[in-house]
């Protein structure tokens, strides 16, 4: 039992690590005002980006390079779009996710006489990746649940500190919440709201071209269809969840990862019928969530017509 | 030349001039009132000053020099500043960081004998600082406070020392008073009182008369885009001849009310412990309880957000009750919806036009039956009866004098005034036993107002009964028999319109009188 405990744990946090990721750098694009509808995309770009680039260079580097790039493009493009053009952010987003979930399958049949599976195994040695960490190892229980994971884990919790004090400490994060809050009072002492909007993008860009190398370099080692599983979706959803506040955020980030860990879990121990019953289970807990935080407040409303702010 | 002033400055908007050939003269250290309608060209001329807008024709000086400011952050920093009448503040941050905002101080770190700049903000400089800046003038602000916690009031000195922070010289106030209570206003004007000796110039724009007798050295006038003349505030420059310069004709500040009297012993509608709670859960209308009699008006003063318009979405049955009752003629019609009230006999002229009155893409025809669409002449079987919707257009448009730009043009194509008179047309010609009234005349001109309070006592005089919200106190103290005042959700005091002060009014709707009612009760049941 004690066994099951801890590697529940484990897999919660390794569950969560791309959320929280994607998480922490959407809160930004978020809080400035932005439906940052593309998430999906950025991690679906940035998994299929690292793998293909991985495999056409044999350098893992250049992978990492591209997925950061292409997730760059991307939030680009998104920008572009709502920023400049003052286009509806949730259709750009759509066109975006559906994009991205069209050009791997065409360019992996095309190039790669695949159906839907890239393997960089070669290129990638998925047992070199966990990192033994010196005192850690040598605590039983908290070994168990803490050591042992990929670099990018023990970084996610060093970005979500740095981000979390840019938010609340340094201009960029004050000037970030205001264009969201009141436009006009950003404007009014000369703070150029696009280009805040612009920086949140590119932070966004880099967290979830992080998020999507921990899917597929520290974890996988492939690129597979649908490998993002919603998981831009489900930040979006932890975001407005914790109000668009860095820490909160995250915390119900943690929630979604932990149930995705329950699920990969529970799938040991029962039949493989089951198993993909079971896979419903993470979405189950984002309506869950939504219910419960979302419905007193459907039920606070007192107006009949319109709700009250 | 003074320290601020224009040369034949015009703005146009496509066709539109919204602004003629403004020559514009403002001395330094003067407090200068610019007065007019709504639609005048105040906020125009101000924009244009201020560098939000740029000027079709003509030139801008500052202290003698041509400028051309292409954003407000130039104006600014050339050293004239602005208040807007919507604040310009970010609710979640703290005062402090509302007023250092784009300017923040940052924090520094020893190396050696070298100074490093740090990317973080340092607060406890930043709240040093302000508190500094909130002493030498002497205003009643903390600044760790946030914005969402505080007053409105409190509010507009935080938007006034983020101008004085930035070391302006010229302060715009654009309607500084719209959304204060009597005290406020009094402390305002002494602030702006206070920096003029500052050596500040100041500028305030409005459309309410009172204070700018008050504070102003010159006042000038500005009537449909053009500045018709500028006179010295003395004993010559009245309320009256302002209003007519400001109007272009003599008009009544004050409508005369009739000598028939109040119906006492008939009670048309009764309110009795209505109660609601808004979407945080807070009770914002707390055991509302009154009477309206035929023959009368009662009005409900009150500063804004004190639950005025959650009382009348409860009134209007746009808003769910937790209690009470609202009776009409003695007939329960609490939680009725809309279209069943106005079966009843209820006319309503909501808050805000735009959304709960009018439908801004339909035609004034369609906008002239709404809510009464489902009357027998107007719809059979599920059909509407245009040629009758039209004839019904043709008689209002004539008896309500509603001007219109072509036979039947969409409500958005109305001014502000013409689009009130649709709603007061609908709701009046129906002949409603009851009129439920919200910000009657907010944001129209003179001449539309004088007509709207002139159908409102007209009604009254019918032997209807009359409710009355409004912010403008002037309005209700004239139109109104009875009034009460609403505090926090609740009625905080009940006078006759005679027997009150404004300056009463104005101690009870700031909360810090109020009248007892339940406890007279009691003392009277033992």
């Amino acid at each position: 039992m004690l066994n099951f405990i801890t590697n529940l744990l484990f897999y919660t946090i390794r569950q969560a690590t791309p959320l929280l990721l994607c998480t922490v750098g959407g809160v930004f694009v978020q809080k400035a005002g932005t439906m940052n509808f593309a998430l999906e995309a950025a991690i679906n770009t940035s998994c299929f980006a690292s793998i293909v680039f991985t495999v056409i260079t044999g350098n893992p580097v250049w992978g990492v390079c591209s997925a950061i790039l292409s997730c760059l493009l991307l939030n680009a493009l998104f920008g572009v779009f709502v920023v400049n053009c003052k286009a509806n952010a949730v259709i750009i987003g759509l066109a975006l996710n559906l994009l991205m979930q069209a050009v791997p399958p065409y360019i992996l049949s095309a190039f790669f006489d695949s159906r839907g599976l890239l393997l960089a195994t070669d290129y990638i040695d998925l047992g070199s990746v966990p990192v033994d960490v010196p005192i850690l190892r040598s605590i039983p229980v908290v070994s168990d649940i803490f050591n042992g994971h990929t670099p990018l884990t023990y970084a996610t919790y060093l970005i979500i500190a740095v981000l979390t004090v840019v938010f609340y400490k340094t201009k960029f994060g004050i000037y970030t919440q205001v264009t969201g809050e009141n436009l006009s009072a950003a404007e009014a002492v000369g703070i150029k709201t696009d280009h805040i909007k612009w920086i949140a993008l590119c932070i966004s860009a880099v967290c979830c071209a992080l998020s999507g190398l921990n899917l597929t370099f520290e974890q996988v080692g492939s690129y597979s269809l649908d490998m993002s599983s919603a998981r831009g979706l489900i930040c979006l959803s932890a975001i407005n969840c914790g109000r668009k506040e860095p820490v909160r955020s995250c915390v119900y980030s943690f929630i979604f990862g932990f149930t995705r860990a329950l699920q990969l879990m529970i799938s040991n121990y029962v039949s493989p019928d089951i198993t993909l019953v079971m896979e419903v289970v993470p979405y189950l807990m984002i309506i869950i969530v939504f219910l419960v935080t979302q419905i007193p407040e459907a039920r606070r409303n007192t107006m009949r017509i319109f709700s009250n702010e | 030349m003074g320290i601020i002033s224009t040369k034949n400055l015009t703005k146009k908007f496509g066709d539109f001039t919204a602004n003629k050939e403004i020559n514009l003269d403002i001395e330094a250290g003067e407090i200068r009132a610019i007065i007019g309608e709504n639609g005048a060209g105040k906020t125009t001329l101000m924009n244009m000053l201020y560098g939000v807008l740029q000027p079709t024709e003509g030139q801008i000086y500052f202290e003698e020099k041509p400028v051309t400011f292409h954003t407000p952050k130039d104006a600014i920093a050339c050293g004239l500043g602005m208040v807007h009448q919507h604040f310009r503040l970010s609710p979640s941050l703290t005062v402090y960081e509302n007023i250092l905002l784009g300017v923040e101080e940052m924090k520094t770190a020893k190396v050696g004998n070298k100074k490093i700049r740090l990317p973080l903000i340092d607060n406890k400089a930043e709240y040093r600082i302000i508190d500094d800046l909130v002493r030498k003038y002497n205003f009643n602000l903390d600044p760790g406070s946030k914005i969402k916690d505080l007053s409105v009031g409190a509010r507009q000195r935080v938007e006034i020392l983020k101008m004085l922070y930035r070391d302006v010289k010229v302060l715009v106030l654009d309607e500084p008073t719209a959304v204060l209570i009597p005290q406020e206003i009094e402390e305002l004007i002494k602030e702006i009182l206070e920096l003029k000796k500052a050596g500040k110039t100041i500028i305030i724009i409005t459309h309410k008369l009172n204070e700018v007798k008050m504070c102003a050295d010159y006042i000038s006038v500005m009537r449909r885009g053009e500045l018709v003349g500028t006179v010295p505030n003395d004993e010559n420059a009245t309320r009256e001849s302002l209003a007519e310069m400001m109007v272009g004709r003599p008009v009544l500040l004050r409508v005369q009310k009739s000598e028939k009297p109040v119906d006492r012993d008939k009670v048309v509608y009764e309110v009795n412990n209505l109660s609601a709670r808004d979407g945080a859960g807070r009770e914002v209308v707390k055991n509302v309880s009154f009477k309206i009699h035929a023959n009368e008006v009662l009005g409900v003063a009150g500063i804004e957000g004190n639950g005025q318009s959650e009382l009348m979405y409860l009134l209007t049955g746009l808003m769910k009750s937790t209690g009470g009752s609202v009776k009409l003629n003695g007939e329960e019609i609490l939680q009725l919806h809309p279209d069943e009230l106005r079966e009843k006999g209820i006319g309503i002229i909501p808050e805000d036009r735009y959304k709960q009155g009018l439908c801004l893409s339909l035609p004034v025809s369609t906008n002239l039956i709404t809510g009464y669409h489902k009357q027998k002449r107007f719809c059979k079987a599920g059909m509407m009866n245009f040629r009758e919707i039209r004839k019904n257009k043709e008689e209002l448009v004539k008896k309500y004098d509603i001007r219109l730009s072509g036979t039947d043009p969409v409500v958005s194509a109305l001014s502000g005034g013409n689009g009130q008179k649709v709603i007061v047309a609908r709701e009046f010609s129906n002949d409603p036993e009851v009129l439920l009234a919200s910000q009657p005349t907010r944001g129209i001109d003179v001449g539309a107002t004088e007509f709207i309070h002139q159908n409102i006592l007209k009604m009254r005089d019918e032997g209807k009964a009359v409710f009355l919200i409004s912010s403008e106190l002037t309005e209700i103290k004239s139109l109104a028999d009875r009034i009460i005042v609403i505090y926090d959700g609740e009625i905080v005091g009940e006078f006759l319109e005679e027997e009150v002060s404004f300056h009463e009014l104005g101690l009870y709707m700031s909360g810090a009188k109020r009248m007892e009612r339940d406890s007279e009760e009691t003392v009277d049941s033992k």
